[in-house]
Formats: structure tokens, sequence, C-alpha cells
């Protein structure tokens, strides 16, 4: 089995850890509780064409931009998944700074673009296409209804595998 | 004084317990194959499964956080939280035969931080939906501005207009000022339900420039004027200082407490009088209110500057509550003071002081005799029934008017004329007259731009100008103003 590090990053409470939670061990909880440094996970999965795969999940605690003490967590990730929150609109703003810092860390590594939270009232717009095109995929979640979220997962690591 | 003694290695051990046990210190030993060569400390508190520290364990069976990590490079990271539970910061460092991976125990530290964090991004969320609500509220006061205002231009222009033009007609100028007079009312009760509401959310801002005093207080007469003749009330203004003396000062609010103010007070008087003074000196401005009203008892002086409060006694008389309290509140973030005298049955006396610069007189200012004589306007208004009293406006000043009531019919209309200025309607139909008047100056127009608004927004304003406007007017149009705007940049 190949085992990648896989990131997910992006501003304070877009919904990072609930979508691991949803994604790991199906359960949501409404309670908002901060991440601080890291929380890792693991989770198996196969890919389209029978690879298995175990993505160990790096958690890192939300904020509006990649700070210096936050670049050394993203080191040695396969690929990530960049997050915002739709009903949030600087939260986007937020996303498009942390991809930036993200490639001048470690180079261009494949991303899925997430908007969670697609059970609220959407307020942020549209991503550009400057932010989008460079996603390999760009999808809409819920991590309150799991909407889109093993869909987020299993694309990124198809797209780590392919390489 | 710390002793060392090599001769002593218990003691050494002891401390060496100590730091292991508090930290819950741990030290692995990987070989450049990443296998477990040796393991050091409290192992247990990690791995209370003393088999899955087997000699030869792979590295990252243990330690998931070295997956995609070259550990021949030194590393640190801190406050991660294993999937077992454990919050840990981890130090990766070379040997000659591998790496060591060293843990020490955060969770007490990780769980303070935590705590402090938690508060910081709720705090920051919560400020994030006022934020979002308030600007909710402001779009929608200033669409609430527009909609109110563009008909009560019209209501208040044509009554104007009916009163001057039917002087022959007791009835019809009788009814022609009703309607004028409830229209003033009106807007100026709308004028402070939207200033309250600005108020609310912290969005009132104060934005100077350069004022006639006597064009300011003419403009507080035209609003107060026709309240005070309806109850036969005298209203007067005395000026201690020079009439037209030149001051810098937020001419939209002040107004605003100056009709306030004798609003009140025609409210609150049956009979005699109502007198502003206006004086000047070192740099401060003052304007006393008095009238022979009812009066307020003292001990409802507070009550009366909270907004909606009311004294008891005037409970049955018509009124929101906001006017005095809003005043006290425009006044204050103008840098200045508000208080008040008052007599139970003999009257009251509101003082407003507020700081300004040093005068200048008018006349002494350059500026040319300005001359509308062949001078083009081109009114850019949908409003239909707005557009006959603008045009009527300008025309009875001597200026040559064409209108243009979309957009195709502005593009159309500039490519046979050059108006000297354009009036543009800031929600000019299917068009945003801030963008329109960008695209126009960009596309080579050579006059100047004036921005016709009826929202209260102050960002409507820098958005005008920052777009190239030379200046802005706000519905509903006050004549006199209109014509001093546009005779200000006629010939400038």
């Amino acid at each position: 089995m190949i085992t990648k590090k896989i990131c997910i990053i992006g501003d304070f409470a877009v919904g990072k850890t609930s979508l691991i939670n949803r994604f790991v061990d199906n359960h949501f909880s409404e309670e908002y509780l901060t991440t601080v440094g890291v929380k890792l996970d693991t989770k198996e999965l196969v890919t389209r064409d029978g690879t298995e795969i175990k993505l160990v999940i790096w958690d890192i605690a939300g904020a509006d931009e990649l700070t210096t003490a936050k670049r050394s967590y993203i080191d040695g990730a396969s690929g990530y998944i960049l997050v915002y929150d739709l009903s949030r609109p600087k939260t986007l703003e937020s996303a498009r700074k942390i991809q930036a810092s993200v490639v001048e860390e470690i180079g261009l590594v494949p991303f899925v673009l997430v908007g969670n939270k697609n059970d609220l009232e959407i307020t942020a717009p549209e991503p550009d296409t400057d932010l989008a095109d460079k996603a390999c995929h760009q999808l809409k979640t819920s991590a309150l209804t799991g909407d889109g979220v093993a869909d987020t997962f299993q694309a990124l690591a198809e797209a780590v595998i392919s390489g | 004084m710390k002793v060392m003694s090599n001769d002593n290695p218990a003691m050494s051990d002891s401390v060496h317990d100590f730091i292991v046990e508090r930290l819950n210190l741990a030290g692995f030993s990987f070989d450049s194959d990443h296998h477990l060569i040796t393991a050091d400390g409290n192992i247990e508190y990690y791995f209370p499964n003393p088999n899955s520290v087997a000699s030869n364990t792979v590295a990252s069976e243990l330690f998931p956080f070295l997956v995609g990590i070259d550990p021949t490079k030194e590393k640190e990271f801190s406050y991660i939280e294993m999937p077992n539970g454990v919050i840990v910061d981890v130090f990766i460092k070379p040997t000659n035969v591998g790496y060591d991976v060293v843990l020490i125990d955060m969770a007490l530290q990780r769980d303070k931080h935590q705590q402090v964090q938690q508060i910081a991004n709720v705090v920051s969320l919560q400020k994030d939906e006022i934020s979002a609500e308030n600007e909710a509220k402001s779009k929608f006061i200033s669409t609430f501005s527009h909609e109110l205002k563009t008909p009560l231009s019209s209501i208040l222009g044509y009554s104007e207009l009916l009163t001057e033009q039917t002087k022959e007609s007791t009835m019809v100028t009788s009814n022609a000022n009703a309607i004028h007079r409830n229209g003033i009312y009106l807007l100026n009760l709308i004028n402070n339900v939207l200033e309250q509401g600005k108020a609310d959310i912290q969005q009132t801002t104060i934005t100077t420039s350069p004022v006639k005093l006597s064009d300011m207080l003419d403009s507080v007469s035209y609003l107060v004027k026709p309240l005070a003749e309806k109850k036969k009330i005298s209203f007067s203004i005395h000026y201690g200082c020079p009439e037209d003396f030149v001051l810098v000062l937020d001419e939209q609010h002040l107004c605003q407490v100056l009709v306030n103010l004798v609003t009140n007070s025609i409210k609150f008087s049956q009979e005699g009088f109502i007198v502003i003074e206006v004086n000047y000196a070192d740099n401060e401005l003052q304007f006393v209110v008095s009238d022979t009203g009812i009066g307020i008892p003292e001990d409802e002086l507070a009550t009366i500057m909270q907004p909606y409060g009311r004294a008891k006694h005037t409970q049955h008389i018509e009124g929101a509550g906001i006017g005095l309290s809003l005043s006290n509140t425009l006044v204050t973030l103008m840098g200045g003071e508000l208080t008040i005298q008052s007599k139970l049955g003999e009257g009251t006396a509101v003082t407003v002081n507020v700081p300004t610069t040093n005068a200048v007189i008018a006349s002494e200012l350059s500026g040319d005799v300005q001359n509308s004589t062949n001078k083009q306007i081109l009114l850019a208004e949908d409003d239909e029934d707005l557009v006959p009293l603008i045009a009527y406006y300008l025309e009875e000043a001597g200026y040559d008017v064409i209108t243009a009531l979309s957009q195709d019919e502005l593009r159309s209309v500039l490519k046979d004329n050059q108006p000297d200025i354009i009036l543009m309607d800031h929600n000019f139909r299917e068009a945003n007259g801030i963008e329109l008047t960008k695209e126009l100056l960009d596309s080579g127009f050579d006059g100047k731009i004036i921005m016709l608004t009826a929202s209260s927004g102050e960002a409507i304003v820098k958005q005008a100008m920052g777009a190239g406007c030379v200046d802005f007017i706000t519905k509903p149009l006050d004549r006199d103003k209109l014509r001093n705007i546009l005779a200000e940049h006629i010939n400038d």
C-alpha cells in the first residue's frame, strides 16, 4: 500500500476538522473547537484503478495566511485540500493567499479547492479563474450533510497517485 | 550554584528520570532504512502496548508524521496531535546511523493555547457577523434613502413651484403649502430615521468642507419656516458674527441638528417665538436655539437625551423621540457639545458648540462672477417626474438644458453635444452612475460631471469623487444649492 501525506488548509472555522471527521469517522459535531498546531489522522482508500492508498492527513490550524511556523507542516505533502467557507467571502481571499504561500514552500503539487458549508446561504463569490484553474478539482461540500466530502478526498487521492 | 559530580551518577539519573517523567520525554533512534534501533524515556506514555515498539519497527508505522519527511534534515514540529490523541512537540535529528525522533508531551500547554485561540477565533467570527449585518443594514439604509427621497424631490419641488405660480388662487396656494410643509416634515423624519440607523451601526462619518454660514442657515430656514408659519410662531436668525463667514464644517449634519432643534421648538410651542442665535469666537461656532415653548422639567432632561426618550408631559404630542438624542450624537461626533437649559412653562434654550477653523469672509475668497449664459447642462436622470422640475430650475437660472432618460439616450446626446456639465443620477436607469462617469471620462468627455444622489451614504459620495465627479448634490434638491454648485463649477 502506498502511504501519502496530504494537508488540509484554509482560514479558521471554515470546517477543515469537520470535513476530516466526516471523512474518517463519518461524524459531525455542531460545536466549534479550534485546532491548534496539527491534528493527524489516517484513512485508507482505493483509487479507480485499484491502487490502495493510505492518506496521512495533516489538519493544520486555520489562519488567514500560512505563517512561517505553519509552513513546516506542509513539508513533504503530496497534495492538499484548500478550504474556504461559502458563507464567509473573505475566507476565499485567505485561500488565495495561502495557496500562493504553499507554492512558495513546496512548489506545485495537486490540490482540491473546496467551498465548504454549502448547507448555508452562499455569500462567497465563485473563485476567480486564476485560483480555480490551478486546482485539480473544485468542489462544494457540506461536512454537516456529508455532501461532496468523500469525493474531495477521493479526487485528491487520484490526483496524488497520477502524480 | 550548581554542583556537578561525575562521581555520583545516581544524582544524574534521578534528574534524568525527573525530566523524563515530568515532560513524558521519549527518544527513538532509527537507522537509515527507517527501522527502530532503540527507544528510551517514557515510552509507555505514548505506546501503552510495548509490542508496538519492537526493534525493527518501521518509523512511519510508529509516527505517521514522518511520511513525506526527509529525516536527514533537522526538523521540529509544535503541537502535533497524533491519531491516538497524544499531543507532542517533535524533534527530528539526523545521526551518524540514521536519525532520532524525540517527543515531548505538550497536552497541557496545547490545551491552554487552544483556550486562548478559541476565544480569539470566536470573537473574530462574531465581529465578522456584526460587520456583515452592518453592511446589510448600511445597504438597506442607502436603498431606502433613495426610494424615499426621489419621490419627495418631486413632491417638494412641484408643491413649491405651485405655490409660486398660483399666487392668485388662495385655495391652491394654501393646498400647495400644505403639501410642501408635510413633505418637509416627512423629509426631516426620514433624515433622522436614516441617520439614527447609521449611528446605531457606528457608520456616521463627519465630512467637512468650507461652508458659507448664511447659506447653511438659509437651508435650515427653508426647511423649518413653513412649519413655524403654520403654527403662527415667529422664527428668526440673529447673527452675532458676519453672515458671510466661511467656515469648515460638516454642513449636512449641522443642518440636520439645527433643523431638529427648531422642529422640536415648533412642536413644543403653541405661540411666541423661536430664535437661532449664531456666534463665532476662537475657532468655535455657537448656535443657541431658544423658544418660548412648554419647557422640560429638570428631572427629565436626561431622559429626553436618550434615543426615543420623551418627557412625560409631551407624550400626547406627535414625534418619534429621536431628534434630540441624534443631534447630541452628531454634535459629539463633530467634536462639539450640546447642552440644554429649560424651565417648565417658560421655554427651552439648546446650545450647540462646534469646533471649526478660522473664519474667512466670503467676499474675500477669490472667485469670478459666474455667468450661466450659453452654458449647457446635460441632465442624466431617469425619474420622469423629476426631470422637468430640475430642467425648470436650470432653465430659470439661464442654462441651456438637454436631458437623457437612459444610458442609450445619454450616449446618443453626447454624440451631437458637448455639455459643460453633466448632472448624473447615481442610480441611473439600468446603470450605475459611478461606472458611467468613469466610462465617459475614460472615453474622452472633457466636461464636468456632478453626481445627483438620493442615497445617504458617504461611501457613495467618496466613490463618486473617486470616479472623477467634481461635486455631488443630494436629493431632495435645494434649488439655490443646485444653482450655487453649478455656478461654482461652470466657469472654474
